[in-house]
């Protein structure tokens, strides 16, 4: 069963002690620099996942961390990944700040001093002990303080992943949670082994095969209506200009290339089709038009003619 | 990189026999075939392998992907496929079922028996991994074959979500990363399998809760015992091989895998904690056979030799 906590609960006048208590029970003990009591909110559910302990927290007003004395007391030392959820949260660990917005994740360790900033954020941390990951010390620590979606696709994918766990969570039956251990840690080591030691961003051909992923992407998901620039951006980790400068470099304008494949595929399905059993509301629907009059337009541009006299003209 | 393959790259002559050199590489063997006219065809893959896991990328049109009796019959590397639409509709038969993979369905199906997917304007990602590499009863594997997979589970969406990620991203990946994903990779596909199992074919047992946890304990307690191994798990826990392979897969746990995983952990640790002893004794103490059987083990975990490993990892002089 999952550990709740929710500090509107408490009196006002015992909410600063209480959160400090809280915030001193976790597995790696920090503190909480608070403003106006009025403006302090925050509620925590956490849970276990074997080994990874899972902490969702969302609220305003606070400041937390981790001093230099708190990190040398003897403690286990704790491996720490925050996914952002929704808000902003502004990391600072050792020299390394990172300003973590939704669908970031970070991640920083027990082992050295760190802030984060706690305004209409929430965020889900997962706590795995170093002997958990196994993992020399260096290689765990060669990264922390980043985002490990920056630029670096397998950092991406496990991000994409915790994102998912830290989601599911509370969905989740205690079998399949304690089944996601395993695979969560594997997934962990794998990043931290092969990215650390030296500079996997450097190492990444990432921009020579941009263009051929992205093309591919577009393929895989022609027949998407939401597929837009903003989407292929997000999912290749760049800036929608960067995207449409890839895309023209291979010759593509995206708004032309989807009207044209998506107008060619529906003209087929017109000539090799008919009513009733399958529309034109329905053709248009299944190639991402947003409705029939949309289509209809698009395809007298294109062919001179409105999809049903086209139909018909087979 | 991966490997790129579109039809309309070949001239039209060349064709079939492209297709057949194309489709050539995939573990499981089929046959592709155009189902309309031929100015309608389309059939573009890309695929990669993540260690002993493959996954092909694949969008077609007007294209059939056949593996008739012949094939599924013939002496092969026994392997299950899951597909995950994220285009189009495909329709997919196998064994007298039809069903229609639309874009985010998943459906399962295996190498043993035969089926067609039919690609209208359709595209997919297809994971494809041997039986062996799972180390899975075939009951369990085999257990939601053509069927469509519940997405609603969490579980099952959190594994579709990061199948989906690998077909879309991780194809370019350097060829070490990829290789460090086949271990996760592995393991979500058990829990999924093993998960989609228990909601179709075994009943609910009221033990089931606490045998997982009873195993794992007795597994760790018995770690370092040669002759640990499934009978004894079985036999200790009064259920049969399969049943215990089941709630250990339910847990993510392979036990050939597990066992050597934990074993060279727990020796990685002997050799910085315990300097004085030598590498053969804590071999033998991990429950190796042998020095060199520890050695080849440790190396494919740690990519360094235990005696490396111990000089790297030894704690600075005070």
């Amino acid at each position: 069963m999952p550990l709740t906590f929710d500090l509107d609960s408490i009196a006002p006048d015992e909410r600063q002690p209480a959160l400090r208590e809280l915030l001193l029970q976790n597995p790696v003990p920090i503190d909480v620099a608070t403003g106006g009591i009025e403006e302090l909110h925050v509620a925590t559910t956490a849970d276990f996942f074997g080994a990874m302990f899972m902490v969702s927290c969302d609220g305003r007003g606070a400041v937390v961390h981790r001093s230099e004395k708190r990190v040398r007391e003897d403690h286990a030392r704790t491996m720490m990944l925050s996914v952002v959820a929704s808000g902003r949260s502004v990391f600072r660990h050792n020299d390394t700040m990172t300003d973590a917005r939704r669908g970031d994740v970070v991640a920083y360790a027990s082992t050295m001093p760190y802030s984060a900033t706690f305004d209409d954020v929430a965020k889900h941390t997962f706590m795995i002990d170093y002997a958990a990951l196994d993992l020399p010390d260096r290689t765990l620590e060669a990264q922390l303080g980043q985002a490990i979606n920056d630029g670096h696709t397998l950092g991406r994918i496990v991000a994409g992943y915790l994102t998912e766990i830290a989601t599911e969570s509370i969905h989740l039956p205690d079998d399949q949670r304690r089944a996601l251990e395993r695979p969560s840690l594997d997934l962990l080591r794998a990043l931290f082994a092969t990215t650390a030691g030296h500079d996997g961003r450097a190492r990444e051909p990432l921009h020579t095969t941009l263009g051929v992923r992205m093309m591919t992407y577009l393929k895989m998901h022609l027949r998407d209506p939401d597929l837009t620039i903003t989407r292929l951006a997000r999912e290749h980790g760049i800036s929608e200009r960067y995207a449409y400068l890839i895309l023209s470099r291979n010759g593509i304008q995206l708004a032309d290339w989807l009207r044209t494949e998506r107008l060619a595929g529906a003209a087929r399905d017109l000539r090799t089709t008919a009513e009733p059993q399958q529309s034109i509301a329905a053709i248009a629907s299944s190639w991402g038009f947003p409705d029939q009059a949309t289509f209809t337009r698009a395809f007298r541009r294109r062919h001179g003619t409105s999809p049903r006299e086209y139909r018909h003209a087979k | 990189m991966p490997t790129t393959f579109d039809v309309e790259s070949h001239a039209p002559d060349d064709r079939p026999a492209a297709l057949a050199r194309g489709v050539a590489r995939f573990p499981v063997d089929v046959d592709v075939s155009a189902v309309g006219p031929p100015g309608e065809f389309a059939f573009a893959t890309t695929s990669q392998w993540f260690g002993d896991v493959f996954v092909a990328s694949c969008s077609g049109r007007g294209a059939e992907v056949r593996r008739d009796s012949r094939r599924a019959a013939r002496d092969h590397e026994r392997t299950v496929l899951l597909s995950l639409g994220t285009s189009g509709t495909a329709d997919f038969r196998q064994e007298g079922g039809n069903l229609r993979l639309c874009a985010g369905d998943v459906v399962q199906y295996c190498s043993t028996i035969p089926f067609v997917a039919t690609l209208n304007d359709a595209a997919r990602h297809t994971v494809m991994v041997a039986y062996g590499a799972l180390d899975l009863p075939d009951r369990v594997i085999e257990a939601a074959a053509g069927r469509r997979v519940d997405h609603t589970a969490p579980l099952t969406r959190i594994v579709v979500r990061y199948l989906r990620d690998i077909g879309t991203h991780g194809m370019h990946l350097p060829h070490e990363q990829r290789l460090a994903l086949q271990a996760p990779t592995l393991d979500l596909l058990r829990a999924l399998l093993a998960t989609t199992a228990a909601s179709t074919a075994c009943a609910r047992d009221p033990l089931h809760e606490t045998l997982g946890v009873r195993m794992e304990d007795f597994l760790r307690n018995h770690l370092r015992e040669p002759d640990l191994n499934i009978a004894r798990v079985a036999a200790a826990h009064d259920v049969s091989e399969r049943y215990a392979y089941l709630v250990l897969a339910q847990r993510g746990i392979s036990l050939g895998d597990w066992l050597r995983a934990e074993r060279v952990r727990g020796a990685a640790r002997a050799l910085v904690e315990t300097p004085g002893a030598t590498i053969s004794t804590i071999a033998a103490t991990w429950a190796f056979p042998d020095h060199a059987n520890f050695t080849r083990a440790f190396r494919r975990t740690y990519g360094t030799s235990p005696r490396e490993y111990r000089v790297r990892e030894a704690p600075p002089p005070s």
